[in-house]
């Protein structure tokens, strides 16, 4: 009989506790999988900084609220501000570009944002990079000019299977089931080039055209016309460069004095996003120690039970030694069952870990808006099948020991 | 021994993960210490903390900021002066007068009267490493000396510095 067949009859002589010790470490695995793969995809949407953006021109409410909807096309902005103030906010010394927004909107679960065309021709995402139509890049056709035109980004695009010509009609409210502008038809001219950022995850129309859509009330129309009584839901805003490239130093001025006002404020994504993260970490952190315990504690398991199985399977190995086996077969053996355990439970909890994300990526898509990934391969993906055969081999180790000083004479005495 | 082994292995981790837990409690109690200057000046404290006035010198202008007390020095506190007249001893130079005038935020809804941030100009600014400043003012309705220390600012209740 060969090594593994008699290793894989071990197993099956005790299925029960084998079985259990597998389902555990996929748990623990599955969970830690489930975690890093989460933690890395929310760590790779929200910590590009700035995205081009050196400050958003927004109504008093949470910065951070501000941020993610302006920045990240998620949650609602807390309000508006006047058009007017915008204006004075846009002619001060060290402001380089101030591009007010719109939001509130939305079209197949992404945000429409009405937004000055000065965005998609001028506005830097990335230092040195505008966003780009140019079809060897991936994008189509070019901006919107008219008011019935739009621009879709890439990842909208993908999603939607959008081409040049298709129509639309937007959303009020950024929630499914949101009355529809069924009379407004509005035509995607442009798909930009993917960018990498979350501006592909959004949808982009003129500026006025938001005041114009049927259904909104005369004193929304009238602001297309009237500046005096115009208001918008932001502006993004870019500070001077001094030496080096380094932001205006006058920012910090800057944003005391907006933030002085009774209405307004101003708020650097670059100081918020952090405070997010460390939030967040710390969540991270305890799941992942969580998880890492249930691991380790269902390795503990597992080498109890093999310590439970060589007791009962004492006389079996020794009559194998008598057979001729060497301590380092019967070492092997036990060694080996371990890994098979571990092994097993490992590629089960990768496969659970995955169909956990894709089953909570759905309804977090629902609330949040965030997109995540039930394909995404993490870090803990790559290193599991040697993290595996090292957390075998370590429940296995003592067990293994055990039955290399196994005593021939002794376990082979005749029981009275 | 051996069976010593696996509580003396918990114990480990639990004094690690301990450790680590306080390092982190004790970078979030030094980062809320002292007051913050949101722009970058010096700080000085007005009566009993009532309020600070945040200086800044750039080049020949000086730039005082009217804000809060304890904390709250992200708030700006608009006064009714149109100017203040401040005695500034310049070790070496003896005793000069500066005037600050009112200069408005007027994205903050400032004007003249109603305003936390005054300005002056004056060719020995540009030079000045050190100086002691003295003048009045009511602010929050109250009359207060104004005593302003540059560079080190002026805090007596929780020291000399401002942060």
């Amino acid at each position: 009989m060969s090594f593994w067949r008699i290793v894989l009859k071990s197993l099956k002589h005790h299925h029960f506790s084998n079985g259990l010790a597998a389902i555990s470490i996929a748990m623990g695995v599955a969970l830690l999988v489930a975690v890093y793969s989460l933690k890395e995809q929310s760590h790779n949407t929200f910590t590009q900084v700035g995205l081009g953006v050196d400050a958003v021109l927004g109504p008093k409410g949470s910065p951070l609220q501000i941020v993610l909807n302006a920045v990240y096309h998620l949650e609602d902005m807390p309000g508006k501000i006047k058009w007017t103030y915008y204006r004075e906010v846009e002619k001060e010394p060290i402001v380089a570009q101030a591009i007010p927004f719109v939001v509130g909107h939305s079209y197949g679960g992404f945000r429409v944002n009405a937004i000055d065309g000065r965005f998609l021709t001028e506005f830097e995402y990335l230092p040195g990079k505008t966003f780009s139509f140019s079809e060897k890049l991936g994008g189509q056709g070019r901006p919107f000019i008219a008011p019935d035109e739009a621009v879709a980004g890439w990842a909208v695009a993908r999603r939607l299977n959008l081409k040049l010509g298709d129509t639309f009609s937007p959303v009020c409210g950024v929630k499914e089931g949101g009355p529809i502008h069924e009379k407004d038809i509005l035509r995607f001219v442009g798909i930009l080039a993917p960018t990498g950022t979350p501006h592909d995850r959004a949808i982009y129309i003129p500026l006025e055209t938001f005041y114009g859509l049927s259904g909104h009330p005369r004193e929304t129309v009238i602001m297309a016309h009237l500046e005096e009584y115009r208001e918008i839901s932001g502006a993004y805003i870019k500070i001077k460069r001094i030496r080096g490239g380094a932001l205006h130093p006058g920012i910090q001025d800057l944003k005391f004095e907006i933030n002085q006002s009774d209405r307004n404020q101003l708020v650097v994504p670059a100081e918020v996003m952090p405070r997010l993260h460390n939030i967040i970490g710390w969540v991270d952190r305890v799941l992942i120690t969580i998880a890492i315990m249930l691991t380790v504690l269902s390795a503990l398991f597992l080498f109890f039970s093999l310590l439970s199985a060589l007791r009962e399977m004492r006389r079996d190995l020794a009559l194998f030694r008598a057979l001729g086996a060497t301590r380092k077969t019967i070492m092997g053996l036990v060694i080996s069952e371990a890994l098979i355990i571990s092994l097993l439970g490992g590629l089960v909890g990768l496969a659970l870990g995955h169909c956990l994300i894709g089953v909570g990526a759905h309804f977090i898509k629902v609330e949040s808006g965030v997109d995540f990934s039930a394909g995404y391969l993490s870090m803990i993906d790559w290193l599991l099948v040697p993290a595996a055969i090292l957390l075998g081999i370590l429940a296995g180790l003592v067990p293994g020991i055990q039955a290399y000083r196994l005593g021939v004479l002794k376990n082979l005495s005749t029981v009275s | 021994m051996k069976n010593r082994l696996p509580v003396l292995f918990v114990a480990f981790c639990t004094v690690l993960f301990l450790g680590k837990l306080s390092t982190y409690s004790n970078g979030a109690e030094e980062h809320h210490g002292g007051h913050e200057a949101h722009h970058g000046g010096v700080l000085n404290v007005i009566g009993e903390e009532v309020g600070h006035v945040e200086v800044r010198i750039e080049g020949d202008t000086l730039v005082a900021w009217f804000v809060g007390g304890g904390h709250d020095t992200n708030r700006a506190v608009p006064i009714k002066d149109k100017e203040i007249a401040l005695k500034v001893s310049v070790p070496g130079k003896g005793e000069m007068t500066l005037i600050l005038n009112a200069s408005p935020m007027k994205l903050a809804g400032e004007k003249v009267g109603h305003c936390s941030r005054f300005v002056a100009k004056a060719d020995w600014l540009r030079e000045v490493k050190e100086f002691q400043a003295r003048g009045e003012v009511v602010f929050k309705g109250i009359l207060h000396e104004l005593l302003i220390k540059y560079p080190k600012g002026h805090d007596p209740m929780h020291g000399q510095g401002s942060h």
